[in-house]
């Protein structure tokens, strides 16, 4: 466990794991009090000065929320897509504010952005693959450079046609529907930022639907979430989707129907 | 019928408004929700315009005109037909200003507004919420004391409880154990010791039950339990002899709403009753609900209404069931409908108010996504803000971090900070028992709080 | 939730008595939104002892068809066929002089048991199993002993197994020749005397042979002698001459904090001191009792004693892959196949990777003559860049003559098999599992994922026989 007497300053206090960080100084019982801290990664153990916390505590939480916070507001670089190969389109949200407060226009797109992909796009393939920075910019160059490459070569190898990836800026998962409406694939996903908590800050999720469009219900989806280094690995979250992906093609169903 | 006045004119400019409904919708607050619903006033100064018709309206207009027609909706009906008409008849000529007033006087107290709360509808409390400032808000609530029994009683002057919420992102039962032990350890838990359940399932609910049982059990904690997966699980779970003291749903303003979280107001009789037979506790109020402004919209379901209108309507369902406990989460939707730290306060307070005035022992989960612009200062405001307004609980979680939910709440500490700073306790019986504990003492933390190992 | 049952059988076939035991292994498969289902074993339910038998002897030897015919009896007894067991292990354990046809043995009882029971021997597997069995591997996760070691001591009718956990996990497991039958009488007279411990009582100034007759003050000294042997085994006295004549497998290389006891002779440490069976047992029970165990009070109790190593084979030998592996071309059941564990726990370690698969597989090639399965350990969240080179690496090692069997531990087993499968070509078998803990030289039983759940149930065992 961490240890109080080591210098604030030289440890890196935010990458603590939270089941090493301890603040509790008089458990009667410290076998017990180490065995709670292994089995969840809440914030026990804090220890208390009158009724407030620890200060080492609350900079560690302030850190963390801070961090959190900081990864909605952030914005992927200019240079996101060619970094990742794709090109770039933005939703109708005009910038993070209104994406956060209409998540109605993050889900559509301006004529002339529908046009670009109708025309940079290949149009009905097996499977319609884009990247979205969704609620959380850091997940998209922390994973879809491990993911993107493992699900291509897993779809190509089983020849399974898939269309044109691009990154969308300001993006929400219902996306999807538009995008599906647009290039009609058999299988839609979005690969997303999800909404950060305060113990990862560059988590993504999948969320994939067979024949997506308008009229989906939200049942449609399957979701792979959690997706991050501390999580489930990106190359084996993307193997685990390549699965979801053909078996839908299988089954021709997504949500509660499909079978794993 | 006299037709209503709904012009007026204001810094030299005429507004008119072509219904109850818009009026309300615009006379509220600003809020991003009813910004996205495409209600909310176009400026403040038609907000202030709103303000001042609605403040003329009566509290026969107002209820005449509900959010969503009589007929249409079980919510609205359960409303109106709950109204005490002897009560209604003697306010509902007075205007919607002139109730504000009558009910922030010297002359009504805790009694004499449960008495008249009988006779007021959800919209017309809802309109008095609108016509009030976040003080005003607080200090009429602050004079009702609604309260409610179930193992213990909740609610009450000078009683700031807690629910202890225990959440673990796969229900692992190790380590919902942790943050209960170490939550009890900071005297949290007094109106129930309640767990979101990672995994809605019959089984998955069962054991995190026995868990929870099992625990007050062994320390002999006066309490009620309680897991809260949907309605139907929970009813199949008692079936299955799941020890069970409280019926917990979500709610919300309309029946189709409702039907969008997967009930409706004869699954809620259903469930009352089921609870009258077979829970463990000793009653009479069972029913645990969980409210947030904007879940009707949400699921599209709002009926352009305002969501604190809305809102106000969950409290006249909820009452319908005289629940044990009932509170809103208030920032858990997210910054499409309240954008910040200021909306997510002004939200919670006429939540709280709202609430009371129904005659309900109101808390509040005081909280927030990583995606609102609101930090953990803004939840320390508003908790402060509810132990003023004699909100009856608030959330207690480790450091406010609820780590399967993923947002942020009130902490352990939090609670007690409170609970010092405004001389306020946690219910008797449970108090005694933190003593006995020696986890408080002359109301202040004892010597072995904070350790959660003395449960062994 | 989806909720799966699984019949388990647990067969110990002793040197001195023999136990069948059924258990219910309830299977749960759960997660909540977004995330992989994950299986697990949640619940052990014993549905079913058998009484204990004296195991059948024939030459010295364990008498193969006898106890066939126990094993018939018993599964009739329970009212089970073969077919319906979904797991389960044989393990034959004791005296090893007297497992000389443990093959035999196994041979002829294995059709008898069901087509996915493993079969195993081996002191330390029998070691850890029985403190599995016993709960004193569960003991050592109490928050009271954390940080400590707790070695069980199941004393049976020939040999001791040792086996020391450290928060639920094997540390290390020792076994000595110390049993309850390794002297027996009749009417006071011996009738046997183990030829192990021959040379200890000469040593001891004891001289004993069959046909005498044994007083009990003399068979208090040799008790006494047993248990101090045990005593220094264990780190309780300094180390006595004596522990290496007894000792069949290197001695523990650690001091135990803490003691649990099982087997037959725990089973006597109540009770009177005499030859109620017809051996030394319960005077070996008692002199256990006036120990240094006991005086030094580190004893902990258990909550099984004689059944310990059954229960063990019966309900602790099973374990699941993670829920994300990769199948390919594969027939089950995989039985015995041996585990060549590579040092693969880092990035940094993946250019030496190639020339140690090929190393250890043909050294196991020439020991077993059978294909190996390739173990090791992984890392944190690889990129898909050493996902792709470890794949090229592996695809090169090996023989492609062969199926690929890959049980590693952390979660891209998918990934891997993903990218294999993509240079072996699609009809080549994959195997590709994680979340699984072996070491090198383990054998290990495979089975196909059950109904419903995506985990690869796996047995892994020290030894192994056919």
């Amino acid at each position: 466990m961490y240890s109080l007497n080591k210098n604030s300053l030289e440890t890196n206090i935010t990458d603590i794991p939270m089941q090493e960080f301890c603040q509790c100084e008089t458990a009667s019982d410290y076998g017990m009090l180490e065995e709670l801290k292994e089995s969840t990664p809440a914030r026990i153990g804090s220890g208390h000065c009158g009724a407030r916390y620890k200060t080492l505590w609350s900079i560690r939480f302030q850190a963390d929320q801070y961090a959190a916070a900081d990864a909605v507001l952030k914005e992927c670089p200019n240079d996101v897509a060619q970094r990742l190969g794709m090109f770039e389109i933005q939703t109708r949200c005009r910038d993070k504010y209104e994406m956060l407060t209409r998540p109605d226009l993050g889900r559509l797109f301006d004529e002339n952005t529908q046009k670009i992909i109708s025309e940079k796009c290949v149009h009905n393939p097996d499977v319609q693959i884009f990247v979205g920075d969704g609620l959380c910019s850091p997940s998209v160059m922390a994973n879809v450079p491990d993911m993107l490459p493992t699900i291509k070569a897993a779809l190509e190898f089983d020849g399974i046609k898939m269309g044109t990836p691009f990154f969308v800026r300001y993006c929400r998962v219902n996306t999807v529907r538009t995008v599906a409406e647009i290039l009609k694939p058999k299988v839609t996903a979005v690969l997303i930022g999800e909404r950060p908590g305060m113990l990862t800050a560059k988590s993504m999720s999948a969320y994939i639907a067979y024949n997506a469009g308008y009229n989906m219900s939200e049942s449609d989806y399957n979701v792979v979430s959690n997706i991050s280094s501390d999580g489930m690995s990106p190359v084996e979250a993307a193997a685990y989707i390549v699965d979801i992906i053909k078996a839908m093609l299988e089954q021709k169903v997504s949500g509660y129907g499909l079978k794993l | 019928m006299i037709k209503m006045n709904l012009k007026c004119i204001i810094y030299g400019e005429r507004f008119s408004f072509d219904s109850v409904k818009e009026v309300l919708a615009k006379a509220n607050e600003k809020k991003s929700g009813d910004e996205l619903a495409g209600v909310a006033a176009d400026s403040p100064k038609e907000r202030m315009a709103a303000k001042l018709v609605l403040s003329e309206l009566t509290v026969k207009e107002v209820t005449e005109n509900p959010a969503v027609p009589y007929e249409e909706d079980e919510v609205t009906r359960i409303i109106l037909d709950d109204l005490d008409k002897e009560i209604y008849s003697s306010v509902s000529s007075l205007t919607i200003g002139e109730l504000r007033e009558m009910i922030l006087s010297y002359e009504y107290d805790s009694d004499k507004l449960l008495r008249l709360s009988k006779g007021l509808s959800s919209e017309v409390i809802a309109a008095v919420a609108k016509l009030m400032g976040n003080l005003d808000l607080i200090y009429a609530a602050k004079k009702i004391y609604p309260t409610a029994h179930c193992n213990t009683t909740i609610g009450g002057k000078g009683i700031f409880s807690s629910r202890l919420q225990p959440n673990h992102p796969t229900d692992n039962v190790k380590g919902v154990t942790a943050s209960l032990l170490e939550g009890l350890s900071y005297a949290c838990g007094d109106a129930v010791l309640g767990l979101n359940p990672a995994i809605d399932t019959v089984e998955s609910t069962t054991s995190i039950l026995k868990l929870l049982d099992e625990v007050k059990n062994k320390y002999d904690i006066p309490t009620q339990i309680c897991v809260l997966s949907h309605i139907s699980t929970k009813m199949k779970a008692a079936e299955a002899g799941a020890p069970i003291d409280l019926c917990f749903q979500s709610i919300a303003g309309s029946e189709k709403a409702l039907n969008s979280f997967g009930t409706s107001a004869s699954m809620l009789s259903d469930g009352l009753k089921m609870m009258e037979e077979i829970s463990k506790a000793e009653g009479p109020d069972y029913m645990y609900f969980e409210t947030g402004q904007a879940s009707e919209l949400s699921s599209d379901a709002n009926f352009g209404t305002d969501q604190q209108t809305m809102e106000s309507r969950c409290y006249g369902l909820a009452r319908h069931y005289h629940p044990f406990l009932v509170n809103t989460v208030v920032g858990f939707m997210g910054p499409e409908y309240l954008y910040d730290g200021k909306q997510i306060i002004r939200a919670g307070l006429e939540d709280v108010f709202c609430g009371k005035l129904h005659g309900l022992p109101m808390g509040c989960d005081c909280c927030y996504t990583n995606h609102a612009k609101a930090e953990q200062n803004d939840i320390d405001s508003l908790i402060t803000l509810m132990g003023a307004a004699g909100c009856s609980y608030v959330m207690g979680i480790p450091s406010g971090d609820d780590i399967m939910l993923m947002y942020q709440s009130t902490g352990f500490h939090d609670i007690q900070a409170v609970r010092e700073i405004l001389e306020k306790r946690p219910i008797r019986e449970f108090e005694e028992w933190a003593e006995k504990m020696e986890i408080l003492k002359d109301g202040k933390f004892g010597a072995r709080a904070g350790d959660p190992t003395i449960f062994r | 939730m989806n909720k799966r049952k699984l019949l388990s059988v647990g067969i110990d076939i002793g040197t001195t008595t023999t136990q069948i035991l059924f258990t219910s292994l309830t299977m749960e498969t759960g997660g909540g939104f977004g995330c992989v289902p994950k299986t697990e074993i949640t619940d052990k339910e014993i549905l079913y002892r058998s009484p204990v038998y004296f195991t059948p002897l024939k030459n010295d030897c364990i008498d193969a068809e006898e106890t066939a015919k126990i094993i018939e009896k018993e599964y009739k007894a329970f009212g089970i066929t073969p077919e319906k067991i979904d797991t389960g292990a044989v393990i034959i354990t004791g005296e090893s002089a007297r497992r000389r046809n443990a093959a035999e043995v196994i041979a002829s009882v294995s059709e008898l048991c069901g087509d996915f029971v493993a079969t195993a021997a081996g002191p330390d597997l029998e070691s850890y199993l029985a403190g599995k069995g016993s709960g004193c591997c569960k003991i050592s996760q109490e928050s009271k002993y954390r940080g400590k070691t707790v070695c069980n001591i199941d004393i049976g009718g020939g040999t001791s197994n040792l086996g020391v956990f450290m928060q639920g996990k094997e540390v290390c497991s020792a076994c000595l020749n110390i049993g309850g039958r390794l002297i027996k009488l009749n009417d006071g007279k011996i009738t046997y005397i183990s030829e192990k411990i021959i040379p200890l009582l000469v040593k001891n100034g004891i001289y004993i042979s069959v046909g005498d007759s044994l007083t009990q003050e003399l068979c208090r000294k040799i008790c006494r002698i047993f248990v101090a042997i045990l005593e220094s085994a264990c780190g309780l006295s300094d180390t006595n001459d004596d522990e290496k004549m007894l000792l069949c497998t290197p001695a523990l290389p650690l001091k135990p904090d803490y003691f649990t006891f099982s087997g037959g002779v725990a089973d006597c440490m109540q009770g009177a001191e005499d030859f109620r069976y017809g051996d030394i047992g319960p005077f070996l029970g008692q002199a256990l009792n006036d120990s240094l165990f006991s005086k030094e009070k580190r004893v902990v109790e258990v909550d099984e004693r004689m059944r310990a190593t059954v229960i063990g084979a019966g309900s602790y030998t099973l374990s699941l892959s993670g829920s994300t592996v990769f199948i390919n071309n594969i027939d089950f059941p995989i039985k015995s196949v041996p585990v060549a564990f590579v040092d693969f726990d880092s990035r940094d370690k993946i250019d030496l990777l190639g020339d140690e698969v090929k190393k250890k597989l043909e050294s196991f090639g020439r020991i077993y003559g059978k294909c190996a399965a390739i173990g090791f350990e992984g890392y944190k969240a690889p990129s898909f860049f050493e996902i792709e080179k470890t794949a090229e690496i592996l695809s090169g090692a090996i023989d492609k003559n062969q199926r690929l069997i890959i049980l590693m531990q952390k979660d891209w087993a998918k990934a891997l098999g993903q990218a294999l499968a993509r240079r072996l070509g699609r009809e080549f078998p994959i195997l590709c599992a994680d979340g699984i803990n072996v070491g090198d030289g383990d054998f290990a039983d495979i089975n196909s994922p059950p109904d419903g759940t995506n985990s690869i149930p796996v047995i892994i065992k020290t030894l192994a026989f056919g």
